[in-house]
């Protein structure tokens, strides 16, 4: 069969068989087209597919390790406990104030012709370290003062009484005919509760 | 030259691929990007906590050394304590004390309007006692009592000289018994 000759042919014939002929470019670019873009839907799909899986893997190794977190916490919280208690405990010998020795000690501080009239342990504050001790008495002889200051010297001196007492102070002596009576306040400063 | 066929076509080309693109990107790729958002969020912050896990985890056999070894100094000094915080205990410590020096007791009394505590875990419940002894006896009874336990102090303390021929003195004294505060 031979070919026409196409310029014997009408306009009309000539659209006809343009159109009935197969478009080969637009098939040819939509299809590049579509293998990119379905490339590079697949790209981004393997790369969320990738991230999903870490992200699983991250997961199973964080719930492989949660029967040791949980007994870690628990640990650390009975430590934080612990720590608390012992806290507590060191709080309660850093305040207190042992008074068998300086009951003791009190009375042989005390000079020759000194007498206590009152002995008066306080805590200024409750809840607070905070110790003080009131000594009022009284000084006969002659050379009362003279003693009452010997008393306050013999506290200041003494050793248990200094390390655990931040002040030693005379308050007052007052003449009662020939006796001095004097206040000494021994004061401990408040450490935390 | 391009003829109108190719642009027609050129245009057609065009039109579909926007289109695809444009499908595509709303069907697949935006549900998509905000799932990768999602996941690599989420991954962080599951880095994150694993990383902090590991970190708690790797300490747990210093924490449950750390544990033992507090717990038993604790439960030491705790096993010192004078009785659970009841009266009756505290009585039994002040009497015997007091038989073993011949101090007479007066009045003994546990302050209830007293509420000293030491940190969250434990109080002090004081005791007045009333008595009539000499300095030194009364001196005597303070020193069996500070050594009966670590957990007792002498918190108030009151001795006049009195008028007692026989040397005695009328004293209050109040001592502090630690306890456990979750106890009445």
């Amino acid at each position: 069969m031979y070919p026409l000759i196409e310029i014997n042919l009408s306009e009309e014939f000539e659209r006809l068989r343009k159109k009935s002929m197969p478009r080969k470019q637009v098939p040819a670019a939509l299809g590049i087209a579509i293998a990119v873009t379905i490339a590079s839907l697949a790209v981004f799909y393997v790369f969320v597919y990738i991230q999903t899986g870490q992200l699983s893997r991250t997961k199973s190794q964080l719930s492989a390790l949660s029967k040791s977190l949980s007994d870690a916490i628990a640990y650390q919280a009975q430590r934080d406990s612990l720590r608390t208690r012992a806290g507590a405990l060191d709080a309660w010998h850093a305040a207190r104030t042992t008074w068998a020795g300086r009951w003791l000690q009190l009375a042989q501080l005390t000079p020759e012709f000194v007498y206590l009239a009152e002995v008066l342990i306080t805590p200024a504050d409750p809840q607070a370290n905070s110790q003080r001790l009131l000594l009022r008495g009284k000084a006969f002889g002659a050379a009362g003062e003279s003693d009452v200051l010997r008393f306050v010297d013999n506290l200041k001196r003494a050793s248990l009484f200094t390390n655990c007492f931040n002040s030693v102070t005379l308050a007052s002596v007052t003449s009662e005919g020939t006796e001095k009576v004097f206040t000494l306040e021994v004061q401990r400063s408040a450490t935390a509760p | 030259m391009m003829t109108r066929e190719q642009i027609e076509q050129m245009t057609l080309m065009v039109l579909a691929v926007a289109i695809l693109l444009v499908g595509s990107f709303y069907a697949i790729v935006k549900p998509q990007w905000a799932r990768l958002q999602r996941v690599s969020t989420e991954s962080q912050q599951v880095k994150a906590n694993l990383a902090s896990a590991r970190a708690k985890v790797d300490t747990l056999p210093s924490l449950m050394r750390q544990c033992r070894s507090i717990e038993a100094a604790v439960t030491r000094q705790e096993r010192q304590f004078v009785g659970d915080g009841n009266f009756d205990t505290y009585l039994g410590v002040i009497k015997r004390c007091a038989d073993a020096v011949g101090m007479s007791l007066g009045t003994v009394q546990l302050r209830t309007d007293v509420n000293v505590t030491r940190g969250a875990v434990f109080a002090e419940r004081w005791v007045t006692v009333d008595t009539q002894a000499p300095y030194h006896t009364i001196g005597a009874w303070i020193a069996m009592m500070e050594q009966e336990s670590p957990f007792i102090r002498v918190v108030r303390a009151a001795v006049n000289s009195g008028n007692d021929p026989s040397g005695k003195h009328p004293a209050t004294l109040t001592v502090a018994f630690l306890t456990k505060s979750a106890k009445p």
